[in-house]
């Protein structure tokens, strides 16, 4: 038994249908993502788990309790809105109280457990200020205080760092992960942001069109992708589509801009049949040359962009596919310019074949790194 | 001491104000200077619309001109109205008896050329001459008459000779509605008391007399239901008899009578009851007066107004008589001599007095 | 428009045309057309205000300084007014028959005043009463219908006010729907028009929906989140109403209270038509000095303190309660 378990949750607004039968658990203290372009259901899920929505069918337990039908009054959740839904009226003291007050915590103890939580989210002399006066990363650490003020069975967060600037965002998650590990809160975080779910998450579910495309660890999700919107929908990559043409030593797929694009030996796969390839944008090479590489293919610098710890080259194949080469620590970048006539080399174990569970060969990219 | 209209000050103090009243006036006004267009500002309703039909629609078809009407609902937002905006605004105004004087106190009337009025001595003598209107000249060419009279509905009232003494009778409590109107209510008061309205004195004394007119207002004031304001009001009072007695207007009565409303009745007490008329008067300032005398000469015609005053429910001020109008609620065979006048000079010196008490006594402060 | 971009220096032949053509191109309309057109639109912006302060001038300050001037000036025969400066009409209005000492304040227009206020306070009091459940109900409403309910509450603006109260005399009235309804309960016809109750009941059923609106809009802007934020924390429902939509609704409670504070003690219609004999209202007082007394003067003064009282009254209310609502949260 897991402390917190989904269990083929599926949640239909009139026709349309939000969650498709989502499963999937975290252990205490566990951080889990769920992750996915908006639209997905993602943001549907949490609020079941909230016990905002109330699944069509399905069954939702925390600790082991069934708590699908009940308020979320009567959970013990924690839950940050996506723009914190700090109560304006109330100061800071009070919004960060609320939760101990309806749980009939006295006035004395109230202070303590506010200043304590406060505390931990850096912010100790904001208790009589209004939230309104606050700065939305001060704002974003009191919601997160006010959350967790009560200590919750269950953290929940909705994008919660979406509406913060990108240096502020990366303090944050920094921070958040900080008093994730603190205090051993099982969180549910729900976001579009591939980094963010990577970084934080010890499992990141990755949900696609209301149904679960793939959960597992964020190095299982970006080397082993299950399925071709994992595969596209995680990391920056190319995508390659094609036909198995040779299969005897070494399985080449033949695509139009690659010509014979030969693929591991280990991977399972048919002649005749279609197949798409996933280029990781940092795993390619740049070179003059094609000389001494199994894939490499002519392409065209159409764009640099040098962006300090990397550059990014934006390149054409000869049929006007778009590959994306990432290189870290690129310091010739002097060397190539616009137009230039360069090879592409890709290394056929770094290749990512999108492979359901079921099938997928156990031998497939083994040589990573 | 100098006294100033609110067109002078208009003119003194310049712009501002002028502009926005100018404004105003424009829309309410006809102060087109095209000859051949007459300005009629006349009471609205009914009367407006008899006045159309027996006496604009002929007359703009015998002088080729056009009247161009425009209403209002009471004597004083008249006033206002003319008061408040530039000389020429109006032409034909019409004002009744209880506010000729101020209307001609407060400048706001050409005299009449009565020589230029070939039909003006159709006029019964009373009304040519009317002692409420100040000064030598004609200010005012009363239209028709009536008195502020009694009703009763006879469902509840049985009685040949009807008195003002009904009005405070206790069997009647909260059945009687009288206007919401001091002054009247003073006159009314003395004439039940059998004080002359006009000096109020009981043995030689104003303020006895006034403090008995008094005494029986706060008295009536115990038994009235609703002080009415509007002739629409006074009407709802006895149609839905919400009232069973009050006082009243004779054209009012006469139509609900037509409606079917057979148990009202219109009395002059033997008291006596206070005479009004409604007059033509000529606008301060007009630039067509020339053709409003035409038009009031139009007007007394016997031929215009024995059919213009039975529509409107009131006798003729002149002397044409027929079947119809000798059956109006309000008709007085001696020719107006027996309609009792008001004072103006004197109500103008009281009337702010007994407003006040008046108030007083509604607020039960008298 | 300042020759800041200065054509070529030495062209001795230059003829008129280029200079102006260069002029034209140089000019800031096309040189910076989003900074030209930035200042224009400040320049719009104040001649928009500019026509707003004219408007408010003409329409509102206008007449309010001629009716200050007047009430200074004294009362002539016949409805006259003497331009000769007094303070006769403020004596008039607040100090004659006042008797400080024994509170004995006999004074027509305090006691018609206050009578108004009192009005005005009852029919606050009630309609804040009904009309807050509906404004709240509606603010919170994300029904299709939402907008003919919307219709449905402005609908009766569409109807001339008078109208409205003679219907609301059908209803009180000797042969009205509420008599009707009592008698068919077996008990006496009853008349309910021309007392306190019917000018009150009569100012409500007008007023309601300056009440409701703008607690319509003030719930309406109440954020989902900050009520399910509320639950996630542990508050029920109710707990949730009190601690956060109805502090949040205050704004509209202000407003809507306002609003129908101003048009009730200012009613005119409803004590003239569904008042009993003494059922005056400050209007109505002031109508009868200005027409019926034609005295314009006293009537002016009469004005003057209404609109001075009214705005401190106003004023202290909105002071206390935007206090309270900075001190509100007292646990």
């Amino acid at each position: 038994m897991s402390y917190l378990e989904v269990e083929t949750v599926t949640k239909r607004f009139d026709d349309l249908v939000a969650v498709d039968d989502v499963s999937f658990s975290a252990e205490e203290g566990e951080f889990l993502s769920l992750l996915g372009p908006s639209g997905c259901g993602k943001t549907t899920m949490l609020r079941m788990i909230a016990g905002l929505e109330t699944p069509t069918t399905g069954e939702i337990r925390i600790r082991g309790e069934d708590v699908t039908d009940q308020p979320p009054y009567e959970r013990d959740i924690g839950m940050m809105f996506q723009h914190y839904a700090l109560f304006p009226h109330k100061t800071v003291g009070e919004n960060v109280g609320f939760p101990l007050k309806m749980r009939g915590v006295g006035a004395e103890e109230r202070r303590e457990q506010v200043a304590e939580a406060l505390e931990m989210v850096r912010l100790p002399d904001a208790i009589d200020r209004s939230p309104t006066e606050l700065s939305g990363g001060q704002q974003q650490r009191v919601a997160l205080a006010r959350a967790l003020v009560f200590e919750p069975d269950v953290l929940l967060l909705d994008e919660p760092l979406s509406a913060l600037d990108r240096v502020l965002r990366q303090q944050m998650r920094v921070e958040l992960e900080r008093i994730q590990k603190e205090i051993g809160v099982t969180t549910v975080y729900v976001t579009h942001d591939q980094m963010e779910a990577f970084s934080l998450s010890d499992t990141v579910v990755v949900l696609e069109d209301g149904h679960l495309s793939q959960q597992g660890s964020p190095i299982d999700i970006y080397e082993n992708p299950t399925s071709e919107f994992v595969g596209d929908f995680i990391g920056q990559s190319t995508k390659l589509t094609g036909t198995v043409t040779a299969t005897e030593d070494r399985p080449v797929l033949e695509t139009p801009g690659v010509h014979e694009l030969r693929l591991p030996s280990s991977v399972d796969v048919n002649r005749g049949e279609s197949e798409a390839v996933f280029l990781r944008a940092e795993k390619l090479d740049i070179r003059d040359q094609p000389s001494g590489h199994e894939n490499a293919f002519p392409a065209t610098i159409r764009v640099i962009n040098y962006l300090g710890e990397k550059t990014v080259f934006y390149c054409d194949l000869e049929d006007g596919t778009e590959v994306i080469v990432s290189k870290q620590g690129f310091t010739n970048v002097d060397e190539y310019e616009r137009g230039d006539e360069v090879y592409v080399v890709a290394r056929p174990e770094d290749l990512v074949i999108a492979r359901s569970v079921d099938d997928r060969a156990p031998q497939q990219v083994e040589g990573v790194r | 001491m100098s006294r100033h209209s609110r067109r002078q000050f208009v003119r003194g103090t310049g712009a501002l104000s002028a502009v926005g009243i100018t404004a105003v006036a424009g829309c309410l006004g006809s102060d087109d200077d095209d000859d051949g267009t007459l300005g009629l500002y006349s009471w609205g309703g009914s009367t407006q619309e008899a006045l159309m039909d027996h006496v604009v629609e002929p007359f703009e078809a015998e002088y080729d001109v056009e009247v161009e009407a425009t209403s209002f609902d009471n004597q004083d937002s008249m006033l206002s109205n003319i008061r408040s905006s530039p000389e020429g605004s109006y032409d034909i105004v019409m004002p009744s008896a209880e506010r000729t004087y101020e209307a001609v106190q407060q400048d706001l009337l050409e005299p009449i050329r009565t020589e230029d009025i070939d039909t003006w001595n159709n006029l019964f003598p009373v009304f040519q001459d009317l002692a409420l209107d100040p000064g030598d000249d004609a200010h005012v060419a009363p239209l028709y008459y009536g008195t502020i009279g009694m009703v009763y509905n006879t469902d509840y009232i049985d009685t040949s000779s009807p008195s003002w003494e009904l009005l405070w009778d206790e069997e009647y409590e909260d059945r009687i509605t009288v206007q919401d109107f001091a002054m009247l209510r003073v006159f009314n008061a003395a004439l039940s008391l059998g004080l002359d309205p006009n000096t109020l004195e009981s043995d030689g004394s104003y303020e006895d007399g006034l403090e008995m007119v008094y005494d029986a207002m706060a008295e009536q004031h115990e038994l009235v239901r609703t002080y009415w304001g509007s002739g629409q009001e006074q009407v709802t009072q006895y149609q839905e008899e919400s009232s069973y007695v009050g006082t009243g207007w004779g054209g009012r009565i006469l139509a609900l009578q037509d409606e079917g409303y057979d148990q009202l009745e219109y009395a002059i007490p033997e008291e006596g009851a206070k005479g009004w008329s409604d007059m033509l008067a000529i606008a301060k300032g007009s630039e067509n007066r020339e053709l409003a005398e035409q038009f009031i000469g139009f007007a007394y015609q016997d031929e215009v107004i024995q059919d213009l005053s039975p529509e409107i429910g009131y006798p003729p001020a002149t002397g044409v008589e027929t079947d119809e109008i000798e059956a109006l609620p309000d008709f007085d065979p001696s020719g107006g001599e027996g309609l009792l006048f008001e004072d103006p000079e004197f109500i103008d010196e009281h009337e702010d007095e007994w407003m006040d008490t008046f108030d007083a006594i509604k607020m039960g402060e008298y | 428009m300042s020759g800041d971009g200065e054509p070529g220096t030495r062209e001795p032949y230059a003829d008129r045309w280029l200079a102006v053509r260069s002029r034209i191109l140089n000019s800031p309309a096309l040189m910076n057309p989003v900074h030209w057109l930035t200042g224009r639109k400040r320049a719009l912006a104040v001649a928009q205000a500019g026509v707003g302060i004219f408007w408010m001038m003409l329409f509102l300050l206008a007449p309010l300084l001629y009716i200050f001037t007047i009430s200074f000036w004294q009362t002539g025969a016949a409805g006259t007014m003497v331009q000769e400066f007094t303070l006769e009409n403020y004596y008039s209005v607040l100090l004659q028959d006042v008797s400080l000492t024994g509170f004995d304040v006999g004074n027509i227009y305090l006691l018609v005043l206050w009578q108004s206020l009192k009005f005005g306070i009852a029919v606050t009091a009630i309609t804040l009463v009904l009309g807050y459940v509906p404004g709240y109900y509606l603010g919170r409403s994300d029904s299709r219908w939402l907008p003919v309910l919307l219709l449905l509450i402005i609908l009766p603006f569409w109807v001339p006010l008078i109208v409205r109260y003679y219907a609301w005399m059908l209803v009180l009235g000797e042969s009205g729907v509420l008599s009707w309804a009592i008698e068919l309960l077996g008990f006496g016809s009853r008349n309910f028009l021309y007392n306190d109750l019917a000018v009150i009941s009569g100012l409500v059923q007008v007023l309601l929906p300056f009440m409701i609106l703008p607690i319509y809009n003030s719930v309406s802007k109440i954020e989902d989140s900050l009520l399910e934020s509320a639950k996630t924390m542990g508050a029920n429902p109710i707990r949730t109403f009190y601690e956060v939509s109805l502090p949040l609704s205050l704004p509209g409670v202000v407003a809507g209270c306002i609003l129908v504070f101003i048009l009730a003690v200012g009613s005119f219609l409803a004590p003239a038509l569904l008042g009993g004999p003494g059922d005056q209202m400050i209007a109505n007082l002031i109508e009868r000095t200005f027409l019926q007394g034609q005295n314009w003067p006293l009537a002016s003064a009469m004005s003057f303190v209404y609109l001075v009282v009214l705005f401190v009254m106003i004023t202290a209310f909105n002071r206390f309660v935007s206090l309270d609502e900075l001190f509100g949260e007292g646990s």
